[in-house]
């Protein structure tokens, strides 16, 4: 059989490709998915507004180094003290205790999710795991008080008093409960990424599984690991109700996580029930701890940005 | 190329791959005993949470909590 091309007639591959009729259906549906990402990104825009402007009127009444530099925080009081670092440090404090729960025991959960199980066994282990991600903060919250305080100080060994009933310690300890699926389930999603090849590589090396897990797969997988990570701490940062019920509502400059504290977010949440008339200094609080609050948290998201292409590895 | 010598000597893998030391073995052994201890931290949490809040709750769970919700 011979083909053959009508020297007139362009090409098939010359020819443009038209469709038969305008697809107007096709213009719509792009049109509606224009508008779904501009509705995040004017969402953003809208918050981001909505936290300015009374945080540039809080200024202008409270010194902005008094905010960022008193240890002292009443602004609700007769006598108002504006020192925003008592929620800071209770902030950091529950969210490394936070971290160091979630960060190692997640991701050793990963590497045995995605090392070790069999795929029988990963199918019932990881969704069990998932659980934990969906279970409401408020029960995690009760469980922390009502539960775990009681059981660290009745199992308190160390030098010092026990935990108060309400602290940061506990708070911090079901925090990072809450957060270990989160980095297991990404963590574990990074490593499965990584190329069988690259495993059996090691393995016909002479590679032990434990040589193979840590010197190929986690750093193969460590911009995925990393991204993990760092969602696991900013949802540690922005939790509210853990810290709300289970570590107490006092605002305490301190960094030890066994006495009571405020953390930022409990204090916009604790302030914010509706109790503040519109346009006081105390309402405005709320806003310029919020502002704080989302400046540290772009901040880390754009840390991560930077460390996740740092470290990423591409596989062909 | 053959895996087995006819001869009943080890295989041509073993020969050319040194078998995992003891020492090798009880690290792999620790190490997978350290991240089953890690996932085990995350599942033990649920099932105490879930025991502890059904057994808190379920003396609880009854019509009054559906028709006669205390008010305040």
């Amino acid at each position: 059989m011979t083909l053959t091309v009508d020297p007139v007639q362009p090409s098939l591959g010359q020819r443009r490709l038209v469709g038969a009729k305008p697809r107007y259906g096709e213009r719509v549906i792009v049109a509606l998915l224009a508008l779904c990402a501009l509705l995040s990104v004017a969402t953003t825009v809208g918050i981001v507004i909505a936290l300015f402007v009374p945080t540039v009127e809080f200024f202008g009444s409270v010194s902005i180094w008094e905010f960022l530099t008193s240890t002292e925080w009443a602004p609700l009081f007769q006598r108002a003290r504006f020192g925003v670092l008592p929620l800071v440090a209770a902030t950091l404090t529950i969210t490394v205790c936070a971290i160091a729960v979630a960060v190692p025991f997640g991701l050793g959960s990963a590497i045995y999710l995605s090392e070790y199980a069999s795929r029988r066994t990963r199918g019932f282990l990881k969704p069990a795991l998932e659980v934990l991600a969906g279970i409401p903060t408020v029960v995690y919250g009760f469980f922390a008080l009502t539960f775990v305080t009681p059981l660290i100080q009745d199992l308190w060994i160390l030098p010092g008093e026990p935990p108060q009933a309400f602290n940061g310690l506990s708070a911090g300890l079901v925090m990072g409960i809450m957060i270990l699926p989160t980095i297991a389930s990404l963590a574990e999603d990074a490593m499965s990424a990584v190329p069988q090849s690259l495993r059996a590589g090691a393995l016909a090396l002479g590679s032990t599984k434990l040589q193979v897990s840590t010197r190929v797969v986690v750093p193969g997988a460590l911009s995925g690991i990393v991204a993990a990570f760092v969602l696991g701490i900013s949802r540690a940062v922005g939790e509210t109700m853990i810290v709300l019920i289970a570590a107490g509502g006092t605002p305490n400059f301190s960094f030890d996580p066994t006495e009571a504290m405020q953390t930022m977010t409990a204090f916009i949440a604790a302030a914010g029930i509706g109790d503040q008339p519109t346009g006081t200094i105390g309402y405005k609080t709320i806003f310029a701890v919020g502002a704080l609050l989302f400046v540290a948290t772009f901040v880390m998201n754009l840390l991560s940005i930077r460390l996740v292409r740092r470290f990423r590895e591409v596989y062909e | 190329m053959s895996t087995d010598d006819d001869n009943g000597t080890e295989p041509v893998a073993q020969r050319v791959v040194a078998p995992a030391s003891v020492r090798d073995r009880l690290k792999e052994a620790g190490f997978k005993g350290l991240l089953l201890f890690s996932l085990a931290v995350g599942l033990v949490t649920l099932g105490v949470l879930l025991v502890d809040t059904f057994v808190t709750g379920s003396p609880r769970l009854n019509m009054d909590l559906l028709i006669r919700f205390p008010s305040g």
